[in-house]
Parts: C-alpha cells; sequence; structure tokens
C-alpha cells in the first residue's frame, strides 16, 4: 500500500525530426500516465509517418492502459516497434498475446 | 452519479447559510435604503421645484391680469373728465363711448351718472341698458357715491345678475365732481370652461376670483370646470379697480420637464436593480466561500459516496450468485482496488451451457471508468447469448472479436473462457491474451501451459484462437482470475504469477476459504487494480 502515497510518473519525450520517429517513455505506463503518451502519439500520428519506435527502455511498469495507447498506434500508424523494451514490459506484451501487434526492434 | 450543484449544497438551517442569507439581506437593505434616500432627495428637488415654478407663474399671470385693467380704467377716466368739462354733454359722451360697446367692444354698456348729494341719476348711456338699474336704487346710490370719491375705479360685483356683469365707475379726481362714468362687462356663460386664445400661460390651469377669496359665485373665469382647483396651486392678489382679483392656478403638466418628474422614479428603479444585482453578487461570493469551505469536508464524503456506487455498479454487472451445478464447487470473489474510485473493468460470470457443462469467464476492460464498464457489460452478455447457442471457447473469443476494436472504442479486453464438464472432469479453455488458470492438485500449484491469443479488440495473428482441453481428478481445483490478482510495480509479471502460485497451494477446506486465502495474502504485496477471482473444484 505504500505505493499508494507515491505519484506515478511518466516522461515521455518526442525525438525531434528524426526518421523514424522516436517517442521515448521512461516511468510507470499506467491509467494515469497513459493520457500523456496517448498525446505525444497523436502529435506524431498527425504527420502520417510510416514507422514509429517507442523507446520503452526506462519503463518499468505497464499495465492494460498503457498497453491500450502502443496497441492504438499500431492500429493507426503501418509499422510500430518497441525499442530496447525492459523485461516487465516485453513480459506484458507476450502474456498478453500481442506480441504480434508490438514487436522488438 | 450524483455530481450535485454548488450552491445548492448551502443547507438553509446551517450556520454559514444563515450568516450568507444575513449579509446578503444586510447588503440589498443598504442599497434599497440609499436608493429610496436619493429618490425621495430628488422627489423633494421636484416638488420644491415645481412649488417655486408655480408660485412664480403665478404672478406672472396675476401681473398679466392686473395690466389688463387700464384700458378700459383710461377710457373711463377721460369720458369722465369730458362730462365735467361739457356739464353731462349728451352728444358726445355717446361720441366718445361707441366704440367701448360696439361689436368686438370690451364693454356691454357705458353710462354717464350724475351722483349729487347721494343720490345717482342715469344721464345717458349706451349699449345695453346698465344692469346697474336693476339693483335697488340705494345700492346703486352708494356705490356710484364710492365711485365718485374714489379716485380708483370702483368695481360693482353684478355677479348674481343674469347674466353675471361686472361694472366699473370712475369719476373725476376733482374734489368736486358731479358725474360718474359708468361700463359694464358681461361675463362669458362659459366662463368655468373659458377657452384661452393666448398661449402665454397654456401650462397653467387658471381660476380667477372676485375679492379675496376662493368662492365658487364670485369666479370670474376659469380655464377649467373641476373648481377649486386642487393639487399643486398658488394663489395670488392682483389690485383691480377698488377691489382685488384671486387668482388661482395649477400646473398642467410637470412645469420642470419630463425629466425632472420622472427622476426620482428613475433613480428608484435604477437603484433597486442595482440594489439587487449587488445582492446577488454578494450572494453568490458568501456562497462561494462556503462552498469552498463545505468542498473540503464535502470531498472526503463524496469520495466515500463515489467509491461505493463504483462498487455498486461494478458488483451489479457481476452474477448475483453463482449457479449451482452437480458435482461441482464453485466459488468467486470480487476485489475494488484502492484505485477504485472508478469503476474497473474486471467481471467474471458462469454460465450453465448443458446438463453437465458451465461456461466459466473471466475478463478485464483496459482503462477505467463507464466506458470500460460499458464495454464490459456488453462483452458478458454477448458471451453469455454465444455460450447459450452451444460455441465452444475458441469460437466464442473469436466472435467477441467483431464486438471491440480498440482503435474505435479505446478498450481492448482480455478474456478467459473455459467449459467445465461435471462429470467427465474436463476443462476446455480459451484464452485472448488473458492469463493462465492456476491448477491446484492437492498443496501443488501449477498454471495451465495455453496458446494465447491476442484480447479482443486487437487484431489476432492468423488463424485466430485455438482451445486445449484438460481433464483433472476429482478434488481437483482451476482458478481464474484477472491480472489485478498478482501484478505488481517493480517486478516483472512472471514474479507475482510465481508468488500466487506458491500462495494457492496452501491448502484451505473449502473453494470458497481458498479464494479468500489468496486474496489476502497477494493483497499483502500491494495493488492498486481491481481484482476478479472465480474458482471451480470437482467434488468427489
Amino acid at each position: 500500500m505504500a505505493e499508494l502515497d507515491d505519484e506515478t510518473w511518466l516522461d515521455v519525450t518526442v525525438e525531434p525530426s528524426t526518421d523514424p520517429r522516436v517517442i521515448r517513455a521512461a516511468g510507470e505506463l499506467d491509467a494515469s500516465t497513459a493520457g500523456g503518451l496517448r498525446d505525444a502519439v497523436d502529435g506524431v500520428a498527425a504527420g502520417s509517418p510510416e514507422t514509429l519506435v517507442f523507446d520503452l527502455a526506462g519503463v518499468e511498469f505497464i499495465d492494460s492502459s498503457g498497453l491500450a495507447v502502443l496497441l492504438e498506434a499500431a492500429a493507426r500508424i503501418p509499422k510500430v516497434v518497441m525499442r530496447s523494451p525492459s523485461v516487465a514490459v516485453l513480459r506484458v506484451v507476450q502474456v498478453t498475446g500481442v506480441d504480434h501487434v508490438l514487436t522488438s526492434e | 452519479m450524483g455530481s450535485r450543484g454548488g450552491e445548492d449544497d448551502m443547507g438553509g438551517g446551517s450556520v454559514a447559510g444563515r450568516r450568507t442569507a444575513a449579509t446578503t439581506l444586510a447588503v440589498l437593505a443598504v442599497g434599497l435604503l440609499a436608493t429610496g434616500a436619493l429618490a425621495v432627495a430628488a422627489l423633494t428637488a421636484r416638488e420644491r421645484n415645481e412649488d417655486r415654478l408655480i408660485r412664480q407663474r403665478t404672478r406672472e399671470a396675476s401681473a398679466v391680469l392686473a395690466s389688463n385693467l387700464p384700458t378700459v380704467e383710461l377710457t373711463l377716466a377721460s369720458s369722465v373728465e369730458v362730462a365735467e368739462e361739457t356739464n353731462g354733454d349728451t352728444a358726445s359722451f355717446r361720441r366718445l363711448m361707441q366704440p367701448l360697446v360696439a361689436e368686438g367692444g370690451s364693454s356691454s354698456s357705458a353710462s354717464l351718472w350724475e351722483v349729487t348729494g347721494g343720490r345717482a341719476r342715469l344721464v345717458v348711456f349706451v349699449g345695453d341698458r346698465p344692469a346697474l338699474t336693476s339693483e335697488p336704487d340705494g345700492e346703486v346710490a352708494s356705490y356710484l357715491d364710492r365711485a365718485a370719491r374714489s379716485s380708483a375705479v370702483a368695481v360693482a360685483d353684478l355677479l348674481d345678475a343674469e347674466p353675471a356683469t361686472l361694472g366699473y365707475a370712475s369719476s373725476s379726481p376733482r374734489r368736486e365732481s358731479r358725474y360718474v362714468t359708468y361700463a359694464e362687462a358681461r361675463l362669458e356663460e362659459t366662463r368655468s370652461s373659458y377657452e384661452r386664445e393666448d398661449e402665454a400661460f397654456a401650462d397653467l390651469d387658471l381660476a380667477v376670483y372676485l375679492g379675496e377669496s376662493e368662492r365658487s359665485d364670485r369666479l370670474i373665469v376659469a380655464t377649467m370646470p373641476d373648481l377649486p382647483i386642487t393639487g399643486r396651486r398658488a394663489t395670488a392678489s392682483a389690485p383691480f379697480g377698488d377691489t382685488t382679483l384671486l387668482l388661482v392656478a395649477s400646473p398642467r403638466d410637470d412645469l420642470g420637464g419630463e425629466l425632472l418628474a420622472v427622476l426620482p422614479w428613475l433613480i428608484a428603479a435604477v437603484g433597486a436593480v442595482v440594489s439587487i444585482g449587488y445582492a446577488v453578487l454578494a450572494l453568490r461570493l458568501l456562497r462561494r466561500r462556503s462552498h469552498a469551505e463545505h468542498l473540503a469536508s464535502d470531498n472526503a464524503r463524496l469520495y466515500g459516496e463515489q467509491r461505493s456506487v463504483a462498487q455498486t455498479l461494478q458488483r451489479s454487472l457481476l452474477p448475483e450468485r453463482l449457479p449451482a451445478v452437480p458435482g461441482l464447487e464453485l466459488a468467486a470473489r470480487y476485489e475494488a482496488g484502492v484505485e477504485g474510485l472508478d469503476i474497473g473493468g474486471d467481471w467474471y460470470d458462469v454460465v450453465p451451457t448443458g446438463e453437465t457443462t458451465v461456461l466459466l469467464v473471466v475478463g478485464d476492460v483496459s482503462g477505467r471508468g463507464l466506458g470500460a464498464a460499458t464495454v464490459m457489460a456488453s462483452l458478458r452478455y454477448a458471451i453469455r447469448a454465444y455460450a447459450i447457442e452451444g460455441h465452444g471457447p475458441e469460437v466464442i473469443l473469436e466472435k467477441l472479436g467483431h464486438l471491440l476494436r480498440l482503435e474505435r472504442d479505446g478498450h481492448f479486453a482480455t478474456v478467459l473462457c473455459a467449459t467445465v464438464d461435471s462429470e467427465a472432469r474436463t476443462f476446455t479453455v480459451a484464452s485472448a491474451g488473458h492469463p493462465p488458470p492456476l491448477v491446484v492438485e492437492g498443496d501443488a500449484g501449477r498454471f495451465l501451459d495455453l496458446p494465447i491469443g491476442a484480447p479482443v479488440g486487437v487484431p489476432a495473428e492468423g488463424g485466430g484462437y485455438l482451445s486445449r482441453s484438460f481433464t483433472f481428478d476429482a478434488g481437483t481445483a482451476l482458478l481464474v482470475f484477472t491480472d489485478g490478482l498478482f501484478e505488481r510495480r517493480g517486478e516483472v509479471v512472471d514474479a507475482g504469477l510465481e508468488r500466487l502460485r506458491q500462495t494457492a497451494g496452501r491448502h484451505e477446506d473449502s473453494l470458497d476459504g481458498l479464494l479468500g486465502a489468496i486474496v489476502v495474502r497477494m493483497a499483502a504485496a500491494g495493488t492498486r487494480d481491481d481484482t476478479a477471482i472465480l474458482g471451480v473444484r470437482w467434488l468427489s
């Protein structure tokens, strides 16, 4: 229960003008932080990129809300890949049966 | 849910409510008092102004009135001088006075009288015979004697005569005068509604009386029939020969003009509106402050309420009780997580599908809130329908894929379906991205190895869902659950699953007891998420 008092945090960085586009996230990707990542995805998707890379090396936790943002991006952008996902992220992706949608570089 | 309007929260009986009401009323009272004072001041100023104006206008009117007399006076005075000079020559008198009584002249009759030793004798007259001659001789003599002695024009009051008449008599100012010239003017029959020709005093209603008092039988002329004049009025006396005229005047409209007249009412109306406006403003500000004070305490209560509303809604979407199936023990738990302000998307269900079979369902819709709950409810009822149609778990999951699309609905769902046969002790299971079932045999736990399909709402890979069948001994328990049970921050999901596996291995007598123990033990590791857990055990 100690976690309740801690603010959940997630840093989201959109790397400027890279090709492919890269969004880097670090922290906990859950219901309370997913909105920030979704905004970043919306911004990038507006440019209709061919490929979007999620750099998830710093994501220590992901729940279904966070996963939903990644999966939605995969539905909108032709190619979405994860870059160096943490084991925590990778296992959730596998256990949830979406590793065919969210592949790693 | 009961979102409450901010201003409705003010209990009328509360101390803050009374304070608010008192302050608002005070603001309103001060505003209205100030308005009233201003309006009264304006009204008073206007009254004073009107009074001053009517007095001034009345004096002007009386001056004009007084200046009308000398015309007659001058004619009479000159003719009496001629009479004295000519010893009462009638021809001279006629010639001189004829214009006075002619058509358009001011008099109806003019006459020359010889007054000697207190007696009066009519010498000659032009125009009509003087009405004065109808009066008693004594009174006529007395009047003409007065005229002979007076240097001013003597006015004869013949208002009671028919027609009402005024007489003017003039004598020479010489000490030994013998003659008196006398003229009469008939008053208009319609003298109480005299139509004025000049516009000089058109803004006044006027009444002119002979003498000092306002008696209706002494009325000479009035511009209105409704006498005496009431309301705002002023009086003035004007010298009229050896007597006086009383002039009474009243304004027809506001002498000071429209603006001055409406100003007090304007002030009152605008002031009242402004006062009410300020009172309302004060009320709002006070309520807002009071509301803010309430908010802190309300929030705590609302948090509790809303949490319980979310939980009530959540539970209403879950089966009220599990069906009784011969040969099977069924148990279920639902635990709201500490983030349980919003309704979660976890659910479980048990659907009888045949004589000896039931479908176990457990699912978890991504996200929280009403959207997630709606998706959850629609999936739950769709699954029941598909199950009753006789479809197997993998077909049900396949069909659910048509109901939900992540990019359209914003949610996806992990779902696990399993057909349990109470007699054959078979367990046929398919998973759409859901954590695997936990098998508890004796005091050992293990997870079933399953092919994991994509969650509902996410495009599946290739051939869709696969189900796998298992057969178990009597006494074996199978647990299906949502990830809230084992998922913890700061660790890989496998660590939570392993902890669950070890926890479940400790034996409990009843299935419900086992579920309760698992929930308690797993919760000790800390959870934020809602948790649904459903168990089945074959009885021996």
